[in-house]
């Protein structure tokens, strides 16, 4: 709570201090956009893996023009997904009873640098991105089994920098275009989930529970990861 | 009384009254100003004018002329509307309504043919007139300035008529672009032979404009006895309007006398250079207004008889092809007057008096003073005409000072006749006497008019920067002049015997003369140095610190440069007047890369986001653009006129960084006054659309294939237009000269509106952004 409060006094100082142009004035910019990743062999929530499959996540971002080349801006994101519905170890191959599903919530705080090319006044044109954010991911199986009144089965957390390349186009001086390419990595983008799974995640011998442990939340957290590691993003936004 | 003695002494009076006051004009003479309507010419959309000219296009034409003469109107009726706008074109001046009061008087019997041509006067100094397909002739005041008469003048007019009668532009146009492409009979012909026929086509023209111009001249009761003499003005059209000995006295004063090393013994024998100009005069394209007139004068030789490649005959063929025509036709009963004489005598005074102030914008300082030198023959004390000699030597000095003379002196060898005088002068006199010249000339005139209680605000900023210029470079301090007269004569040594036919004793005597010589530039300011405001002034600009401000070093300027470009100005400006904003549209993919028509809509819709934008900003903005005027708008059409040549003159300093004073003061006070700010802004912006170049699509296509994912950049790269924008802004306060605000900014992106709302608003915001 602490640290949300500090955050929040220095985003609101960032505010006050800035005095610049912006877009005719204009220097809010209110904006949802959809990150799309493809991947060959994830899962989206819907489909299996044998697939290709896309991947979506949903973002509403706020963004505050602070000077000619820069952007601050928080978003806040979700997506939905499967964990896997076939995962390799190192001699068997192993198949999930059925989907185990994936909720994630992001907030990232973030700046944008408009300084690709020299004309572009910010919050207009080709911009860098750098930011950091926190993602909250809840895994539910929804076969029923374990479903327990909606209440998820695991929840973690993880940490995100991302880096993002792309351009806003304005249209009617109101109307923001958003577009480009988004690079997120996350905490747990390395941890070697198959691997600790092989012990804990199979069905029991009844067929009628799993076993969560730690290794389910090392492999959704790779899950996430794989998910918003690379997308193209498409945004639609307006300028207040 | 008998009321004939009443009127006659009514007239007398009213000549002797009428005459004084006349000049008076030319005391004070003041430049030639627009106002009242501005004309329809000016204020039509060069799109209008291209569409009108299609329709003139005959159907029955070949494609191929028909594209050529769309190619024609397209060009001509966008490069009229730049010479239109140049700022040099008049209307509702007493020269422009003389010249079509004259042309009234050719084409009386012809009144519907006369409401067709439009005549304008040029500021030019060059000796030139020129038509345009839609009935547009200009007439340079230089033309005007050496004519002896006006049926002369006539004479003249009746030429550029035909022109226009004839369509002889369109026509010339079509066949050049036929000899180009070698179609029809040229298909053979080599290209030198192709060269050859087109200066052929283009003298048949202007031949048939001489003889057929001669009918309409002879069908008016103008008299035939003037024809001859054009030619032969024509022909010494490169010169000054009068060939005077330039006297060394024009520039001497008390306790200052010039060298007799910096004149000539003899000059350069007029004619030498003459056939140089055949080519130059009466020019019937649209080319644009070359202002430095003869400026390039005695830079090329061309025999006289030798115009085989000319555009057009020599002078004297023309003249021998009118006389055989005229011979045995009597001049009875016709006139070299319509109009009251006094009325071309004025005229053309107008027109010398303007040009001695052209050759002076222009930065032609000699031939300004040479000019001027002319016309203070008539009137020498007249002020307008000192003011340009004052400024001319003070820019001079100023160029010499900084040793970037040659930026805007040619060599006197290569000049003729009596201004060479000028240019020798300018060239052989040392650095320090040329300043003290310049400063002695400014000083007297400025003291004479204090006397007069018209004391010069030009020629104060003119004798502060000339002292500044001597305490900086020569004489820092006053004490190096000497207050006294001196006592003894030197004696003059320029003709002394060769140096190796001197003793050892007569060099030494020699020497020492030449030393006291050298001296008596230290008398010069005798009388000026008893003058308290003169001695305050010469301290004043002597305690100025002259050494420049400590460079910033490179990790510095690259520091501003960033925090600039991060943060922005805070100028603090609450008003901005905006001179001609500009926009080109260019694709780089067509033959034809300039987009005229689009260029103009985008001029159009840019003045409109510009009063926008300026609106949200806060900034009060003033627009002096073109498309943007309204019909009695004259006098905005004169400011914008001078604020045009105003930064032109700013461009040609700052390129040979050396910067001078206004040299219009009062029109700088006159338009701060007016706009209530000193801040005059210009504009441009381009928007290109660029050619990819075929290695970057192989290579694009090519890593696409051994990396598949990159034709998600691939294909829109290969199949998506690619675009170039730039934006320009200067903010200049024209009070003091300074660059206040620039900025370039060069985009590899689409110029779309919200691109030029983004530019333009900031721009807007960093001016008016209060100072912290």
């Amino acid at each position: 709570m602490k640290k949300i409060i500090i955050f929040h006094i220095l985003f609101f100082l960032c505010l006050y201090a800035s005095a610049q142009s912006g877009y005719q004035g204009k220097k809010f910019i209110v904006q949802y956009s959809s990150l799309i990743g493809f991947r060959a062999s994830n899962p989206s929530f819907s489909q299996s893996s044998e697939n290709m499959g896309i991947n979506y996540t949903h973002s509403l971002e706020i963004d505050y023009t602070i000077s000619r080349k820069h952007t601050i801006g928080l978003a806040f994101s979700n997506f939905r997904t499967s964990v896997a519905d076939e995962f390799e170890t190192t001699n068997t191959s192993k198949r999930l009873p059925s989907a185990l599903k994936l909720t994630a919530y992001g907030a990232e705080f973030n700046v944008k640098f408009t300084n690709k090319n020299p004309g572009f006044i910010a919050p207009m044109g080709m911009y860098q991105k750098i930011g950091v954010g926190i993602w909250l991911g809840q895994l539910t199986d929804d076969s029923g089994t374990l479903k327990m009144d909606s209440i998820p089965v695991k929840q973690f957390t993880d940490f995100a920098l991302s880096y993002g390349l792309g351009k806003r186009k304005v249209y009617f001086d109101r109307l923001v275009l958003d577009m480009g390419v988004h690079f997120s990595l996350t905490s747990s983008y390395n941890k070697q989930s198959t691997e600790s799974y092989e012990g804990g995640l199979i069905r029991t011998e009844g067929g009628e529970s799993y076993t969560t442990n730690d290794s389910i939340e090392d492999f959704a957290g790779k899950r996430l990861f794989n998910h918003i590691w690379i997308t193209f993003k498409v945004g639609v936004g307006l300028l207040l | 009384m008998n009321p004939l003695n009443t009127l006659l002494t009514v007239f007398t009076l009213f000549l002797l009254l009428v005459k004084p006051l006349q000049a008076q004009d030319f005391q004070n003479y003041k430049p030639i100003k627009f106002s009242g309507s501005i004309p329809e010419d000016f204020l039509r959309l060069s799109s209008e004018k291209y569409a009108l000219g299609k329709t003139s296009i005959d159907k029955s034409d070949k494609a191929i002329e028909k594209k050529t003469k769309k190619k024609f109107f397209l060009e001509s009726s966008f490069g009229i509307q730049k010479i239109l706008y140049s700022g040099k074109v008049l209307f509702n001046d007493p020269v422009t309504t003389y010249l079509n009061q004259i042309a009234d008087k050719l084409l009386q019997q012809n009144p519907a043919f006369r409401k067709e041509i439009r005549i304008y006067a040029v500021k030019s100094a060059s000796v030139n007139a020129l038509t345009t397909n839609d009935g547009i002739i200009l007439v340079n005041l230089g033309l005007l300035s050496q004519m002896e008469s006006e049926a002369q003048i006539a004479f003249v007019l009746a030429h550029e008529i035909i022109h226009y009668q004839k369509k002889h532009v369109i026509n010339g146009y079509v066949e050049t672009q036929k000899v180009q492409r070698g179609k029809g009979v040229y298909k053979e012909l080599s290209f030198d032979d192709r060269i050859l026929a087109k200066s052929n086509y283009s003298k048949e023209l202007e031949t048939e404009a001489d003889l057929e111009g001669l009918d309409l001249y002879l069908k008016s009761d103008y008299s035939i006895d003037e024809i001859q003499n054009v030619f032969d003005i024509l022909h010494y059209a490169y010169l000054p309007f009068d060939e005077v000995k330039f006297e060394k006295s024009f520039l001497e004063f008390k306790n200052f006398t010039l060298s007799e090393e910096y004149f000539l013994e003899s000059v350069n024998p007029v004619g030498s250079k003459a056939e140089s100009y055949d080519d130059s005069v009466d020019d019937n394209t649209n080319n644009n207004v070359n202002n430095r007139g003869n400026q390039n004068r005695g830079t090329q030789k061309e025999s006289n008889d030798d115009d085989k490649y000319s555009t057009h005959p020599s002078t004297m063929k023309r003249k021998e092809a009118i006389l055989s025509k005229i011979s045995g036709i009597s001049s009875h009963g016709k006139k070299k007057y319509l109009m009251p004489e006094d009325t071309f005598l004025k005229m053309r005074k107008v027109a010398r008096f303007e040009i001695a102030n052209i050759y002076l914008m222009n930065q032609q300082y000699e031939q300004a003073i040479y000019h001027s030198y002319l016309l203070l023959k008539e009137d020498s004390s007249n002020v307008f005409l000192r003011k340009v000699v004052a400024k001319s030597l003070y820019a001079l000095s100023r160029y010499h000072n900084d040793s970037k003379l040659y930026d805007v002196h040619e060599s006197f060898k290569s000049m003729e006749g009596e201004s060479q005088q000028v240019y020798h002068l300018v060239e052989k006199m040392p650095k320090a006497e040329f300043n003290l010249m310049a400063l002695k000339y400014a000083w007297n005139l400025q003291k004479e008019l204090k006397d007069k209680a018209s004391k010069d605000e030009d020629l104060e900023y003119v004798i502060k920067d000339l002292l500044y210029d001597l305490t900086k470079h020569h004489y820092p301090k006053r004490s190096s002049f000497f207050s006294n007269p001196p006592v003894e004569e030197i004696p003059d040594t320029t003709h002394q015997p060769e140096e190796k036919e001197l003793s050892k004793i007569d060099k030494i005597k020699k020497n020492k003369v030449q030393h006291k010589k050298n001296d008596m530039i230290l008398y010069a300011l005798v009388d000026e140095l008893k003058d308290s405001e003169f001695v305050a002034l010469y301290d004043e600009m002597a305690s100025i610190d002259k050494n420049p401000k400590k460079e910033m070093s490179y990790q510095q300027k690259v520091r501003e440069k960033k925090r600039k470009r991060v943060r922005g100005e805070r100028l603090g400006i609450d008003k901005v007047v905006l001179v001609n904003p500009l926009y080109t549209k260019v694709n780089l993919k067509k033959k034809e890369k300039m987009r005229y028509v689009a260029s103009e809509q985008a001029q159009i819709d840019l003045n409109k986001l510009l009063l926008k934008n300026a609106q949200k900003s806060g900034l009060e903005v003033k627009l002096l653009a073109r498309n943007n005027f309204e019909v009695n708008e004259g006098e905005m059409f004169e400011d914008f006129a001078f604020l045009n040549q105003w930064i032109s003159e700013k461009f040609t300093e700052v390129d040979n960084e050396v910067i001078l004073v206004n040299l219009d003061e009062e029109k700088v006070r006159e338009l701060i006054q007016k706009y209530k700010t000193p801040y005059f802004c210009w504009m441009a912006f381009a928007g290109v659309r660029v050619k990819k170049s075929p290695s970057s699509k192989v290579l694009s296509i090519f890593t696409s294939v051994f990396f598949p994912p990159l034709l998600l950049f691939t294909i829109p790269y290969l199949f998506t237009p690619q675009y170039e924008s730039s934006h320009l802004c200067l903010l200049f306060n024209i009070q003091t000269g300074e660059l206040v605000f620039e900025k370039l900014e060069n985009m590899e992106t689409r110029d779309s509106d919200s691109m030029l709302n983004s530019n333009v608003y900031d721009t807007f915001y960093q001016m008016n952004r209060k100072k912290k």
